[in-house]
């Protein structure tokens, strides 16, 4: 057959409907029923986790644990954020310590709580570009070990001669009424941590997002194009060191009395652990993983009248050992797959 | 014309100023003391930089499991030589073989499943660190991790050194000489040796390396096995100085991260130097300003600062050459 003989093929021969009815995905935009329904009772059970969870774990132990852990979730969101832009920080628990800091000398002055957490919100931003300056000149794991020196340094020079190796505030934080309890308190931190989570997944989402991405995987790439890599790093700081700040100001109220000791920059390193077992980088992860490597050992110290104390490290370690080498991408892969499977994806 | 002892001369007036007797040698000696204090604790730090040092440069993870690994097996030392009355030199073998196996095991079951990504291989050791701490904690008759006293043939026995009217410990004596042992070892292992050089061909290209007729799965499991030996016989010599202690030696190790910066996590002789000057700045400090209580703990930090600061100032300075060379 000559090329001649060929003819084009007219719009009426394309069986356009059978075509059409092949298709098994959803078009874009557009939900099947199934992951709709999977959605819809997974928001569902999650609302109802929330609003129930300290009552309905009470007869394992006091809501302490979980106020607790929320607090370590959002230090290890913090540590998790500064993985954005492929840098591991080890200053988290020195920029907590600022927190309760922040917090013991606003309340001296009479500050309310509302004001408390904005002022130390705003307060951490030059301490995170303190630490930001290191990020413009080094990466990896120099980054990392000069975050480390800036925590030892923090917890020797300033935190052992402000809280003392006891705790000791001149005058002792107070909780305010309106959170004197434990499960009240809860309600509050899990609000707060809700709404950080949520404006982490809209800067993720947002183009701010798409350029951290960007930078992560080319920083080079990232100039070229004119965008200021430095830029990007200090505000990627910035809101890991409000999120470990503000987590602070709740320790502190949790708590009221605080030991330097809590801020030894050790304590920073397992928390780093912990971002890495819940899949560095995502929120979801670093929250499932800070609550359970800071309730799960809290709730078992008290189911077992303390006979499991000390143990939360030693199976804190095993745990973050075997993520890494089974599941490099953490809680968040896990969580990924059972959503996928559920949604019949 | 006799030899003129410094010692001797010092302690005979030499170099007195007139008018105000004793006042020099007085000084002197408080000079050699904090010499002699600040030269301990660079030992200190040199030895645990170094191992850090040794696998970073053949592997380029940065193994922060060092002082976790060497409390585990200082543990288990102390634990046969005092508990089980094993003797002494048996018991630092044992805790040595046990780190080795420990490192062959890490590098077996972890390492290898998470090669080509020393990101994930870094936070492995962190994971690692986390787990040897809390098994440390938990083993009912270890009982208080907070400080026991490691047993040594050496203990107790020291030397006067008359110019600095200042008694200085054989086990401290030990570790110098075992700081200088370590880094001429390595330092030779490194350089002069068919190992050593396999070592540093796999960390600069693997397949370059595996194409010479190195093999990095012989070579990875002998570097994981020496930095976990390394690290287990330092914690065996610094803990009859300072205590067998969980937290202590872990925050020698910080300050050793640091130190191991300086030499750019590479170089042994800048580490030892770095070490020793973050030594003699600590010593000099408490010595000469007592009441200056966080300098001492910030000269990590601020010695951070200062390398990164001239190093950034060589690499523009780098950069603008070649620029000039262009133009």
């Amino acid at each position: 057959m000559s090329v001649t003989e060929l003819r084009p093929v007219e719009v009426t021969d394309v069986p356009v409907v059978e075509q059409r009815s092949t298709a098994t995905l959803p078009l874009p935009g557009r939900l099947g029923f199934r992951v709709a329904a999977v959605r819809a009772v997974g928001g569902l059970a999650f609302v109802a986790l929330f609003l129930t969870l300290p009552r309905s774990l009470d007869r394992f132990g006091p809501a302490y644990a979980i106020d607790f852990g929320l607090i370590v979730a959002l230090a290890v969101l913090s540590a998790s954020v500064v993985g954005w832009i492929g840098e591991i920080s080890l200053a988290t628990l020195a920029q907590m310590g600022t927190g309760v800091v922040l917090l013991n000398s606003l309340q001296n002055h009479h500050v309310p709580l509302a004001l408390v957490l904005v002022i130390a919100a705003v307060a951490s931003i030059p301490v995170s570009l303190l630490i930001g300056f290191f990020a413009l000149r080094l990466r990896g794991v120099n980054f990392a070990i000069a975050t480390l020196a800036f925590a030892y340094l923090a917890q020797k020079t300033f935190f052992q001669s402000y809280l003392g190796v006891q705790g000791g505030f001149e005058k002792p934080i107070a909780r305010p009424s309106f959170v004197a309890s434990d499960t009240r308190l809860y309600y509050l931190i899990a609000g707060f941590t809700l709404l950080v989570a949520a404006a982490c997944f809209v800067v993720r989402r947002s183009w701010i997002g798409t350029r951290i991405d960007a930078l992560r995987d080319s920083e080079m790439a990232f100039a070229v194009l004119g965008h200021s890599p430095g830029r990007y790093k200090l505000f990627t700081i910035s809101l890991a060191g409000m999120i470990a700040t503000v987590a602070g100001v709740f320790y502190g109220i949790l708590q009221q009395v605080v030991p330097a000791n809590y801020f030894n920059p050790i304590l920073a390193i397992a928390y780093f652990a912990y971002a890495v077992v819940g899949g560095l980088g995502s929120i979801g992860g670093a929250i499932a993983a800070g609550l359970v490597f800071g309730a799960v050992p809290k709730y078992l110290d008290a189911a077992s009248q303390g006979r499991f104390v000390g143990y939360d490290q030693f199976f804190a370690g095993l745990i973050a050992l075997c993520a890494v080498r089974i599941i490099p991408g953490g809680l968040a892969e896990i969580g990924h797959r059972l959503r996928r499977r559920a949604e019949g994806r | 014309m006799a030899p003129v002892r410094i010692g001797s001369a010092i302690g005979s007036g030499y170099g007195r100023r007139p008018g105000r007797p004793g006042h020099t040698t007085a000084a002197v000696a408080k000079l050699l003391q904090t010499l002699i204090i600040g030269g301990t604790a660079g030992a200190f730090y040199s030895l645990i930089a170094l191992g850090m040092v040794l696998v970073y440069r053949t592997t380029g993870v940065l193994n922060l499991a060092h002082g976790g690994i060497g409390v585990l097996c200082g543990f288990v030392a102390w634990d046969l030589i005092t508990l089980r009355h094993w003797p002494y030199y048996l018991g630092v073998t044992a805790g040595i073989a046990f780190a080795v196996l420990l490192g062959l095991a890490f590098e077996r079951l972890v390492i290898r499943r998470l090669a080509g990504r020393p990101d994930l291989q870094t936070v492995s050791t962190l994971a690692l660190f986390i787990f040897a701490q809390g098994f440390v904690f938990i083993v009912p008759w270890w009982g208080n991790t907070w400080g026991q006293v490691f047993p040594s043939p050496l203990l107790g026995k020291k030397v006067t050194i008359p110019a600095a009217h200042y008694a200085v410990t054989y086990d401290q004596i030990l570790l110098l000489v075992a700081t200088a042992a370590v880094f001429y070892g390595l330092h030779h292992l490194l350089r002069r040796t068919r190992l050593g050089m396999g070592m540093r061909a796999v960390s600069d290209d693997g397949v370059a390396a595996r194409l010479m007729g190195v093999q990095p799965k012989l070579v990875s499991p002998v570097v994981w096995a020496l930095a976990f030996a390394l690290s287990g016989l330092t914690t065996m010599l610094l803990a009859p100085i300072l205590f067998l202690d969980n937290q202590s030696l872990t925050g020698l190790t910080l300050k050793a991260v640091a130190v191991s910066f300086i030499g750019g996590l590479v170089s042994l002789p800048l580490t030892v130097a770095g070490a020793l000057l973050l030594g003699g700045l600590e010593a000099f400090t408490q010595v000469y300003q007592p009441t200056a209580k966080g300098l001492s703990d910030a000269w990590p930090f601020i010695l951070l600062m200062v390398v990164m600061i001239v190093r950034y100032a060589r690499q523009r300075s780098a950069f603008e050459d070649k620029a000039v060379v262009r133009a």
